[in-house]
């Protein structure tokens, strides 16, 4: 083995972690993980992440971590940089992968929001659309959540170290909810319970507090969205309500998109 | 040529995105821009036409760092507007929930977010190679902050427990009698990061403050008062807009406020204790005295260790909550009108 190719592979795989329209929850997952921390940063190199660090080193990076939802033109050019500058590319949270709560403008006339919350709507500069980032460039792996679960995003990095698969459930909150041995919501009671179509990975705490999901998670892998809406027609909840429920933070997800869309025709 | 300009195109170990512009001539400071180029997210236009019950879980998405102050902020103003009276533990829980969010905030600011300018270094991480004991230490501390976090409100960030009229589930004594042991851990490891952030070195650097504080007749404040100020002010927070104005700058996308003919102020730790300090629990007193800290700490660049300060007043509150606390008769009480 050459010297080179011997210092290339114990070089450390170089970590970097990008803001766009967020809350900084996601990426304050990596800081929340307080027993995995200290370890993990002895097997990577953070290269990049100006909420934690005043280094700034320059591209290319192993894996990049994108948090934020696109919402302007620099924004739109930034995330071309990025995907050049990153080997593999994940997007974290609702906002990196649905377009977050902010996409609720895409519904909406986003000049009369502007007028709204600013008093100078000259000086503001942002797009019609709030879109996640797999519109823009290939993502290699969307991480779902809102806020993503820590540990899926430890998971995440130590599978894309090593070059295996993660290990991230596709199926839905239902399942967690069996798990943990409550009761159901979307049956018993008479509330818009999102989780037989909301992708688990929070540990279906919102059932287990006493309220309905409000499907932070995103949809599952093949979620029947439409089903979901007619049980909430049947449960008698008025169409304002089912709307209300697909449009929250992962408004935009194309499933969650049109079941909204289809209970605001009704 | 005696003018001189300082950029800092990102500023990093913050939440949220921005840089700044400092333009001096000669000794003097003539221009200064703190630009917020965070891209605009209009919470305020699309809270519109939700339910009332929807809005704390979307207003907690504004920060992802303190999601509890702005959940919270939203169910008060809810509350407020609808009559709604919450039961006295219910009201304890929401302070301890607080509580909670300060310990791992005020944890995380102090020591990943603040340390290392003062001992300087690029980051917290970087801090371990000569400083770990005090790194691991931060951490145990933000952990139990967001280990009572996640125990009232489901998670640690964007918790989904608190609501308009109280909880949707209350843990009971037994589960919050658990955390005490880890709690006097902390209160011991603040009253420690009040010692060791009174021995960093600062500049020699005070100003004439308008410091603006929320102030309850018997505690330090978490989530009500009066404002009050320094300089005379001391109004409902109703009548906020009546004495604040807000302004759209060119060059920020974060709204500029001001108190009406007087300009700008200051809030946050340092405005809080020199406004509360005889609010503060004896510990908490005493730390920030063995400290040479009283009031008013009119160097913003102390505003660590008053941090600390809170930090250890966070801990014993959350323990002396802890002490009190029997779970309530009703997790939520509804709106009138309501089933």
């Amino acid at each position: 083995m050459s010297s080179k190719s011997n210092s290339e592979s114990r070089r450390k795989p170089r970590i970097a972690v990008f803001k766009f329209a967020s809350c900084d929850g996601c990426q304050l997952s990596l800081l929340d993980a307080e027993d995995e921390l200290l370890t993990m940063v002895g097997a990577v190199e953070i290269a990049y992440f100006p909420e934690a660090s005043r280094t700034m080193l320059k591209g290319p990076y192993d894996v990049g971590l994108v948090e934020g939802s696109i919402t302007t033109h620099t924004d739109a050019q930034r995330i071309q940089e990025v995907r050049r500058q990153c080997k593999t590319l994940i997007t974290i949270g609702a906002c990196a992968t649905a377009g977050g709560i902010q996409a609720l403008r895409n519904w909406k006339d986003v000049d009369e929001f502007i007028r709204v919350v600013y008093a100078t709507p000259q000086f503001i500069s942002t797009l019609k659309l709030s879109t996640p980032i797999a519109e823009h460039v290939p993502v290699d792996f969307e991480l779902r959540g809102c806020p993503i679960n820590k540990r899926h995003l430890v998971e995440l990095i130590t599978a894309s170290l090593v070059g295996r698969k993660p290990s991230i459930p596709t199926y839905s909150v239902c399942m967690e909810c069996k798990r943990k041995g409550n009761v159901c919501i979307a049956v018993t009671r008479d509330a818009a319970c999102m989780g037989p179509v909301t992708q688990a990975g929070c540990g279906a705490i919102c059932p287990s507090y006493n309220r309905a999901c409000y499907g932070c998670f995103g949809p599952m892998e093949s979620a029947n969205s439409a089903s979901l809406a007619n049980h909430f027609h049947y449960l008698g909840l008025p169409s304002d309500v089912a709307v209300r429920s697909f449009r929250g933070f992962n408004a935009w997800a194309w499933q969650f998109r049109k079941a909204s869309e289809e209970c605001e025709r009704q | 040529m005696t003018g001189r300009t300082i950029r800092v195109d990102t500023l990093t170990r913050v939440e949220g995105e921005g840089s700044l512009y400092i333009k001096m001539s000669g000794s003097r400071v003539s221009d200064v821009k703190l630009r917020i180029y965070e891209p605009p997210r209009f919470f305020e236009a699309f809270l519109r036409g939700r339910h009332y019950s929807e809005v704390p879980d979307i207003t907690s998405r504004i920060c992802g760092i303190c999601p509890i102050a702005y959940q919270m902020s939203a169910i008060h103003a809810i509350e407020r507007a609808l009559d709604v009276r919450v039961e006295p533990a219910i009201r304890l829980l929401r302070r301890l929930f607080y509580c909670g969010e300060w310990i791992e905030s005020h944890a995380l600011h102090i020591f990943m977010l603040h340390a290392p300018d003062f001992l300087g270094y690029p980051d917290a991480i970087a801090m371990t190679a000569d400083n770990r004991e005090l790194v691991e230490k931060a951490l145990r501390l933000k952990k139990i902050g967001n280990h009572l976090v996640t125990l009232l409100g489901g998670r640690e960030i964007h918790p989904i427990s608190a609501t308009v009229g109280g909880f949707y589930k209350v843990p009971s004594k037994s589960q919050l009698e658990e955390l005490i042991t880890d709690l006097q851990w902390a209160l011991q490891a603040s009253l420690e990061a009040v010692e060791w952030t009174s021995k960093l070195e600062f500049p020699d650097f005070e100003q004439d403050y308008e410091f603006v504080a929320l102030r309850h007749p018997d505690e330090y404040p978490l989530n009500e008062g009066r404002l009050v100020s320094n300089h005379g002010l001391n109004i409902d927070c109703a009548e906020y807009e009546d004495h604040f104005t807000e302004l759209h700058v060119k060059h920020s996308n974060a709204l500029h406020s001001i108190i009406r003919g007087r300009g700008s102020y200051l809030v946050g730790p340092l405005a809080r204790f020199n406004m509360n300090f005889d609010r503060l629990p004896v510990v908490a007193q005493d730390s920030a005295k063995s400290a040479h800290l009283s009031p008013p700490v009119l160097n913003p660049f102390r505003g660590i260790i008053v941090r600390a300060v809170e930090l250890v007043f966070a801990c014993a509150e959350a323990l002396r909550i802890i002490q009190e606390y029997t779970p309530p008769p009703r997790f939520v009480t509804y709106p009138p009108g309501r089933a």
